[in-house]
């Protein structure tokens, strides 16, 4: 746990360095993120430490976001005012976004896997069983 | 020592109504209304309110809470290896669908607030909802918002997600993982993939991907976008 954590950590920190020497738009840990990704690839599996500190922390990660979300809290005259904008913004936005990314991925999958099929009916791909 | 500004306490406090809301929305069997971190801002709020405590001493308090949201997002580069695979199969369709879903997101939001007439600093903080809140901050000060107005949309966003988004994708017909998850993700950022890790790892993954993606695109062409229609 302990190791992995410390994994975690390091590659935090170096996703915060690559962010802030290379002057890049994305946050550290997101940069963290793919540093890791990158590293695992390059080992091929996941090592048990880190796979359990990983597992831990992602389960509980929802309340990560506690704290922040109390500082609504500072804009309560905000709210009072444009509450109406901000809450049909936030709903009809996220609505968009869901069901959007949702349905284009599935018609794109779809597609794609139709035209493989066409293609592989055809007999040009072997038929993999 | 006084207890009054004390991480002890504001911790405690923290840990203490979670868990409580967790045993809510265990017994409401996750009702979308009794998402746990909904219930708990909502808690939290009402008694910082009626003890006068103002928000920067209780966030200072909670800095422990607040610190692991990094080495968190990193972890989910884990389940994303583990399903590397799945990923790769299906990347055109996925990087389509961020896109279009993150555009369609955009473009709501910015029309909404265009028809109601409300001020740039509030249109460009509500824009950056659907990013992770970290880089949110950034983006919505480069465009013209308020880095903290910013960060409190994102979680706004990614509750409301947390709390509706599994039930309206059922209502709609999406029962693959890929599709859930990533939908969470690109909407609702780490909040969607937490939520959505509870369904299934595999669906977390693609969650956790799609908020990558998100937070990078967006890092990239929302300032260009904003141009166009901030």
């Amino acid at each position: 746990m302990i190791k992995g954590m410390a994994t975690l950590l390091g590659f935090q920190l170096t996703g915060e360095l690559a962010a802030r020497l290379g002057h890049l738009p994305i946050s550290g840990p997101i940069c963290g993120m793919a540093a890791l990704l990158v590293w695992l690839h390059l080992k091929g599996e996941v090592e048990n430490e880190l796979g359990k500190a990983s597992d831990g922390i992602l389960a509980n990660m929802a309340i990560l976001f506690v704290p922040v979300g109390v500082g609504a809290m500072s804009y309560a005259s905000l709210f009072a005012s444009a509450w109406l904008v901000i809450v049909s913004a936030i709903v009809i936005g996220a609505g968009a976004t869901l069901l959007t990314t949702a349905f284009v991925t599935r018609t794109l999958i779809v597609w794609t896997a139709r035209r493989v099929s066409d293609v592989e009916d055809q007999g040009r791909l072997p038929v993999s069983q | 020592m006084d207890l009054s500004s004390a991480p002890l306490l504001y911790l405690g406090l923290t840990l203490a109504i979670y868990a409580i809301a967790l045993e809510i929305n265990r017994r409401t069997r996750g009702h979308p209304l009794a998402n746990p971190v909904l219930l708990s801002v909502c808690g939290l709020i009402a008694l910082l309110w009626l003890a006068r405590v103002d928000y920067q001493n209780y966030f200072a308090n909670v800095q422990l809470i607040h610190f692991l949201l990094g080495p968190a997002t990193v972890a989910l580069a884990v389940p994303l290896f583990r399903h590397r695979h799945k990923v790769r199969r299906a990347a055109l369709p996925i990087i389509a669908g961020l896109i279009c879903g993150s555009a369609a997101g955009v473009f709501t939001t910015v029309a909404i607030c265009a028809a109601a007439g409300i001020d740039v600093t509030l249109k460009a903080s509500l824009s950056t909802k659907s990013i992770t809140a970290p880089v949110a901050m950034g983006i919505a000060e480069q465009i013209g918002g308020a880095p903290s107005l910013a960060a409190v949309f994102a979680v706004l966003t990614g509750m409301i997600g947390a709390a509706f988004g599994p039930w309206l994708l059922t209502k709609c017909g999406v029962r693959a993982s890929l599709e859930r998850g990533l939908a969470m993700g690109t909407t609702s950022h780490g909040q969607g993939t937490a939520r959505i890790l509870q369904e299934s790892e595999e669906a977390g993954a693609f969650a956790g991907l799609s908020m990558g993606l998100t937070a990078l695109g967006m890092a990239v062409l929302l300032p260009l976008l904003a141009r166009l229609v901030l």
